[in-house]
């Protein structure tokens, strides 16, 4: 009887994993797409000095507004620049920048969203005031306005973009910190005094940051876009360097006679969008099929 | 009564705001890089005259401008001068940023008129459309060109749009005055971009709305499907979309930066892509004190209207 029973517990169990490692491979179709464009992008970003034929700022007057051809497959630039080095070598710079604005977005958002749901009080009020007043802004107004005052650049590009974008993440993780908090086992963790600190690290941020996956996918496919836009303007990266954005406002002034200047580096930004979107999409219906929260 | 304590209460709470956006503004003033006086001589005396301005009349200068008082006094005088729409003089034009800004408002505001028409027209159609077959064929190709706009760089669009239309078919022209043919291009791009995530949020609570008992029960009760759309499901759901709407409507009137600047639109965010060029602060800061104004009292608006669609909401 009782080695029935293990048996068939076993069974179960073995069924269980099979289960667990098929509903992990049944992803939304729009996980498995995004992400395998996200990989050829990024993989051929890292791999750009391998790929590229030639250098991305090298300039040969002589192949100037080239169309695309078995030496220059995207083309060539009015400097006579390869396209497709470029582009490859701003995927670098497009992901590289995105990610680090991630990083500090996701860090300044998490600390004061932590900080406002958890403490409550005047904490959160004076938290919640600034962020009100920074969300009424689109972002890009606030950053325009700290790149007008200290100069273009990218560095300053994606500081003025940070500074307004945390604003988003913090408003999101307070709401989350607000309802773990009334969950029995943080009060539990209260009642057998766990200082704050320990609360916050053990308990709430674990369950903080699986809602803030696809919160981070869209927002990374966000900034990357914006700071593009800024580029794109001519307030970003400054040339030769070569960036999506700034390729395209560079290609606009020749678009009837080439325009691969400008559909190529617009593709490649579309196309890396897409794919952060596709993934953020995905995880949303994975973790709360009824989300309707607005990405700003 | 109560709508007059709560407008009072609004209007502090906006005035508040605009203290602070005004302050924070004033601190980055000061914060930037260079010395007001030598930015401005810089700017308004290039040329020969330059080297000449003597050492005194810029301590005169500064003296007027009171640049040679403490910072807080400095700031009481900025923003005694701000509530008068005394932004300065524009070291580019040498206008006053004021009249500046006033002459740009009429292009930025019919552009933001049509874009939101365009928005709202598409979220709302698409929207409706895509819960009513939810999970159909139509369904799933609305949500995938939504992927598909929501992906776009809004100046990608805003290019092709215009090699297609403007240097292809020759429709419109980029250098022409303000007209209806002119505002299309902009608009629609504005307006493409910006529909889809309106329209998500439109069919998600259109959804919610439908699951509900008292929807069940008036199909059951034999309602055809537009009445339970138009007397039940949209007027519980359109809340959200409102928000939205009204949200964007706020910041189009601050001004597309982009698509003014892409399009060669004279509205004031071409005029203050402009502006940030050659660091014309007068202007930024003008600009930015402006677009607060648009946006809270656009809110403002958004909650008004609530009311008139929501009677359960007493303001």
């Amino acid at each position: 009887m009782n080695g029935h029973n293990l048996t068939s517990s076993s069974k179960a169990v073995e069924r269980h994993r099979v289960v667990s490692l098929l509903t992990l491979l049944d992803l939304p179709y729009s996980i498995l797409a995004g992400v395998v464009l996200l990989t050829i992008i990024t993989v051929s970003a890292l791999g750009a000095p391998w790929i590229a034929h030639h250098n991305p700022t090298e300039q040969h007057p002589q192949e100037r507004l080239q169309p695309p051809s078995g030496a220059h497959w995207f083309g060539t630039d009015r400097f006579g620049r390869d396209t497709f080095s470029r582009i490859l070598y701003g995927a670098r710079i497009s992901l590289a920048i995105g990610s680090l604005g991630l990083v500090l977005v996701v860090s300044i958002g998490l600390a004061v969203g932590l900080l406002a749901g958890y403490a409550g009080s005047w904490v959160d009020a004076v938290a919640m005031r600034l962020v009100d007043a920074l969300f009424a802004f689109p972002a890009v107004v606030p950053a325009l306005v700290i790149v007008g005052l200290f100069g273009p650049g990218l560095i300053n590009a994606l500081l003025a973009l940070v500074s307004v974008w945390w604003v988003s993440i913090a408003r999101v993780v307070r709401g989350i910190v607000l309802q773990i908090k009334q969950e029995p086992y943080v009060e539990a963790a209260q009642a057998l005094g766990a200082s704050p600190l320990r609360i916050v690290w053990r308990h709430i941020l674990p369950g903080v940051l699986g809602p803030m996956l696809p919160l981070a996918s869209f927002e990374l496919g966000n900034l990357i876009l914006s700071i593009s836009s800024l580029s794109f303007l001519g307030l970003g990266i400054q040339p030769p360097s070569p960036e999506w954005g700034a390729m395209l406002a560079d290609g606009r002034s020749h678009f009837a006679e080439a325009p691969y200047l400008v559909v190529f580096p617009g593709l490649m930004l579309f196309l890396t969008i897409l794919a952060l979107n596709l993934i953020g999409e995905g995880l949303r219906d994975i973790l709360d099929p009824t989300s309707t929260y607005i990405v700003k | 009564m109560a709508l007059g304590r709560y407008l009072l209460s609004r209007l502090a709470s906006s005035l508040y705001v605009l203290l602070g956006t005004s302050l924070l503004m004033f601190i980055l003033m000061r914060l930037a890089p260079g010395d007001p006086i030598d930015i401005m001589f810089g700017r308004t005396h290039s040329g020969p005259g330059l080297g000449l301005a003597r050492e005194e009349r810029l301590g005169e200068i500064r003296e007027e401008l009171g640049l040679d008082k403490p910072l807080l006094a400095q700031y009481i005088i900025w923003l005694g001068r701000v509530t008068q729409l005394d932004f300065g003089v524009s070291f580019r034009t040498h206008r006053p940023v004021a009249v500046e800004l006033i002459s740009r408002l009429p292009a930025t505001v019919v552009l933001a008129i049509f874009a939101f028409l365009i928005q709202a027209l598409l979220a709302v159609g698409f929207g409706i459309l895509s819960a009513m077959q939810a999970n159909g064929w139509l369904d799933h190709s609305i949500r995938l060109v939504a992927i598909v706009c929501t992906a776009t760089p809004i100046f990608l669009l805003g290019l092709l749009l215009l090699y297609l239309f403007g240097v292809r078919l020759r429709w419109v022209s980029i250098s022409a005055p303000i007209s209806f043919r002119q505002v299309i291009l902009p608009a629609l791009t504005l307006g493409v971009v910006t529909a889809p995530q309106t329209m998500r949020v439109l069919r998600a609570s259109l959804l919610e709305e439908f699951s509900r008992p008292y929807m069940i029960a008036a199909r059951a009760k034999g309602l055809s499907e537009r009445t339970l759309l138009r007397r039940h499901a949209l007027p519980n759901a359109i809340l959200p979309t409102v928000t939205l709407l009204g949200l964007s409507f706020g910041s189009l009137l601050g001004g597309s930066v982009i698509i003014e600047a892409l399009f060669s639109w004279p509205g004031i965010g071409k005029y203050v892509v402009d502006s940030i060029y050659v660091r014309d602060y007068p202007v930024i800061q003008g600009y930015v004190l402006v677009t607060t104004v648009f946006v809270m009292t656009v809110n403002l608006l958004v909650d008004f209207l609530y009311t008139v669609l929501d009677p359960r909401i007493r303001l």
